[in-house]
């Protein structure tokens, strides 16, 4: 079922949550909202689930308004970010809940709700813990509990508050490969809200990034992180480095360096900013053919198969981030204090006005 | 100062007054700066020219340096200088330009803190006026599902009913009895003293009776459900509101209304008359064993004066009264709960709240009720 969020306002106060947002969901699709705290995308799902309701715009499921539809009629399982599982009830319990408060004809069997839940239990690889209370579980157990109450009523749509933000990273990682493939079994219609751009990058077919109660960019993972619509998105899919400077005629000129950028050849002396990320740094000891930036090298730090350098520029002072793989970095041979020359594989120019619309 | 710096402290921050020109360098960070701070309080600030600070130099610029850097431009026009900041690197400027908000912001606050008597009684009662308007829409919200269960009563879960009406009633048995107890004994014994004065030994009966089937036994039984009970239920739905359980239930497809609410409003008007009952019994009791033994009335006696003493009218005006005081209970612990938002302090919060409300609420309740009585002639 598709889901369809139109001219969406909400107010908390006078904060102004979410400003005409409006967004289409596919059937079948896993779509991540991504943003910082803050920026909305909890309210949004919550308004998608019935959970709290817009001051203005609509909400369709399956083309159908479903704006003044109550949650219970919208078919939505939800998942929460800390789980809200029912603490005085079994995992059993807590899964075949949804399904036994149903009432008159819509009440399953007892039979069938035995069989619905163990297949639920399976599916989420918990059947051995059908007894157990929550309390008895570690976390990712728990979510991957609350995960089958919420598929237990058979949901046209599933939503995930920060399913994974409670976790630690190792737990996290396998949770969401799993989410995946669970998505690609089961084709259910879902939208995930998170806050780790790794997560949304590996997990959702379209990523909606989202700041400040507005929708940013939305595209698939690869496209948004190799073309950021915006100086934010760039900035928080990832680390960056800022150059400022002005951009004159397709040339930018960013504090000693000079680049090509023909995408802006209609420019006329505007000021701009370029981003790099630390991955498209390169670092040599000696001055090559391009464009360099002269730097010392500040810190060096080891993180697994990467190693990150923290440089000063000798013109300004201004920090550059630079990841180099360990090979690249034991070929360098570099310690702290040393000079080094820097260039940029891959650098992305925003001016002035497009600043000011980011 | 542009020069390296011999002692090799490249980068240490500096400021140097040249006329009206104050000129800041090095890195302003949170590890360095305080060494300028003191410099700066020592500079001699010329009063006859605008002064400019210079902030083109500083390489390096972290919250501690930007607001060393606004509080001393702050500190500079509030002694009536005309002061400006030049030559801040873009990103510095924001940084600068955060703190400044921030520093408004606290102005600001400050400013509110300090409000005068008047504006704090007119919040105080504007709060106390959303309060109440929040009670009687919650109590609008209860009838109209109490209604619609009373049509439809197969709808109502009897389960939660029942193990509620073993929760706030069964269970408060031993602690309602023995209070009740204690107080007929208070009761007959304060009146003792007096009555032995007059010879009037047989009308402790009386005293017991009345006061305490009318007026104590009552409501000394609603405080104490309202303390184990009401505070019992704004916790209980106070915590499911903060670990998003109330939300769970409702994507679920149940109202959270007729799962926490109904049961407890209905299970509680059922037992807390009950419990009056018992607490009348025992109260009664503890009084006949305290005339016996401090003024020689015997049991046999005591319950013959007690027969031509109470009327039925007012033994039902103590229970009756019951009903009232139980709804009282369970609409504000569960409209307290409700009102939880956020975190687990704000539970700790609204269940206080929700039994000093509870209490004072049954005991407006109970003058109301006497006010009436006495109106009516009961």
């Amino acid at each position: 079922m598709s889901i369809e969020v139109r001219n969406i306002h909400k107010h908390f106060g006078k904060f102004h949550a979410l400003q005409d947002v409006n967004l289409h969901v596919q059937t079948g699709e896993l779509v991540a909202l991504l943003g910082p705290s803050g920026s909305g995308k909890t309210t949004l799902l919550r308004i998608i689930a019935g959970l709290e309701v817009a001051d203005s715009g609509t909400v369709l499921f399956h083309g159908e308004d479903a704006t003044d539809r109550h949650v219970r009629e919208r078919q939505v399982g939800f998942v929460f970010q800390h789980y809200a599982l029912f603490r005085h009830m079994t995992v059993f319990e807590n899964v075949a809940f949804g399904l036994r408060v149903r009432k008159g004809k819509a009440k399953p069997l007892e039979g069938y709700i035995r069989a619905r839940v163990s297949e639920l239990l399976d599916l989420v690889q918990l059947g051995w813990l059908a007894d157990r209370y929550p309390s008895q579980l570690s976390g990712g157990q728990r979510q991957r509990v609350a995960l089958a109450r919420a598929l237990a009523v058979e949901p046209r749509v599933l939503l995930l508050d920060e399913p994974f933000g409670a976790l630690d990273a190792k737990v996290r990682k396998e949770l969401r490969r799993w989410l995946r493939r669970l998505q690609d079994d089961l084709r259910i219609t879902s939208v995930f809200v998170t806050h780790d751009q790794e997560e949304a990058l590996e997990v959702a077919d379209r990523v909606v990034v989202m700041n400040e109660g507005k929708i940013e960019q939305v595209g698939a993972p690869d496209d948004v992180y190799d073309r950021p619509a915006s100086r934010f998105v760039y900035n928080f899919l990832g680390d960056v480095n800022l150059f400022h400077g002005r951009v004159h005629q397709g040339q930018a000129q960013l504090g000693g360096l000079e680049v090509e950028v023909p995408e802006h050849n209609g420019t006329l002396d505007t000021a701009a900013v370029a981003f790099v990320r630390p991955h498209d740094v390169d670092v040599a000891r000696y001055r090559s053919g391009g464009p360099t930036i002269e730097a010392t090298v500040r810190h060096v730090k080891a993180l697994g198969p990467r190693v990150r350098l923290y440089l000063e520029r000798t013109e300004e002072g201004a920090e550059i981030e630079a990841e180099l793989s360990r090979e690249r970095f034991e070929e360098l041979a570099l310690a702290e204090g040393e000079k080094v020359y820097v260039s940029l594989r891959k650098l992305r120019v925003f001016v002035e006005d497009s600043l000011s619309a980011a | 100062m542009r020069a390296p710096d011999p002692l090799g402290r490249e980068g240490a921050p500096r400021v140097a007054l040249d006329g009206g020109v104050a000129r800041f360098s090095g890195c302003w960070t949170i590890g360095r700066v305080g060494g300028v701070e003191r410099e700066l309080a020592r500079l001699e600030w010329p009063r006859d020219r605008p002064l400019i600070l210079d902030a083109s130099r500083v390489t390096a610029l972290d919250t501690a340096g930007a607001w060393l850097l606004e509080s001393t431009r702050r500190a500079l026009a509030r002694s009536r200088h005309e002061v400006s900041v030049a030559g801040l690197r873009p990103d510095h400027e924001a940084l600068v330009a955060m703190i400044r908000a921030r520093v408004a912001d606290r102005a600001e606050s400050v400013r509110a803190r300090s409000k005068g008597a008047l504006a704090r009684v007119g919040e105080l009662a504007a709060r106390s006026i959303r309060q109440l308007l929040g009670i009687l829409g919650f109590v609008g919200e209860s009838a109209f599902a109490a209604t619609a269960v009373l049509r439809h009563p197969r709808r109502l879960r009897w389960r939660p009913v029942l193990h509620n009406i073993e929760s706030a009633g069964f269970r408060a048995l031993p602690i309602t009895g023995l209070l009740s107890f204690l107080m007929g004994v208070v009761i007959a014994y304060q009146g003792a003293t007096q009555l032995e004065r007059y010879g009037a030994n047989i009308f402790v009966a009386d005293l017991v009776g009345l006061a305490m089937l009318r007026e104590l036994s009552p409501l000394l039984t609603a405080i104490i459900v309202a303390g184990r009970s009401g505070s019992a239920y704004a916790a209980q739905i106070g915590t499911m509101k903060v670990t998003e359980e109330i939300d769970a239930l409702r994507t679920v497809g149940i109202a959270p209304f007729d799962l926490l609410v109904l049961p407890k409003l209905i299970a509680l008007t059922i037992a807390l008359p009950l419990l009056v009952v018992y607490a009348d019994a025992l109260a009664v009791m503890g009084g006949m064993m305290m005339a016996k033994t401090s003024l020689g009335v015997g049991y046999a006696d005591f319950l013959d004066r007690f027969e031509h003493a109470i009327d039925l009218p007012d033994y039902l005006v103590g229970i009756g009264k019951a009903p009232v005081f139980a709804a009282i209970i369970a609409v504000v612990g569960c409209y307290q709960g409700f009102q939880v938002s956020g975190d687990a302090e704000s539970v700790g919060r609204q269940t206080t709240v929700s039994v000093v409300q509870s209490i004072f609420l049954v005991i407006v309740a109970d003058a109301a009720f006497s006010v009436a009585f006495s109106y009516l002639g009961i």
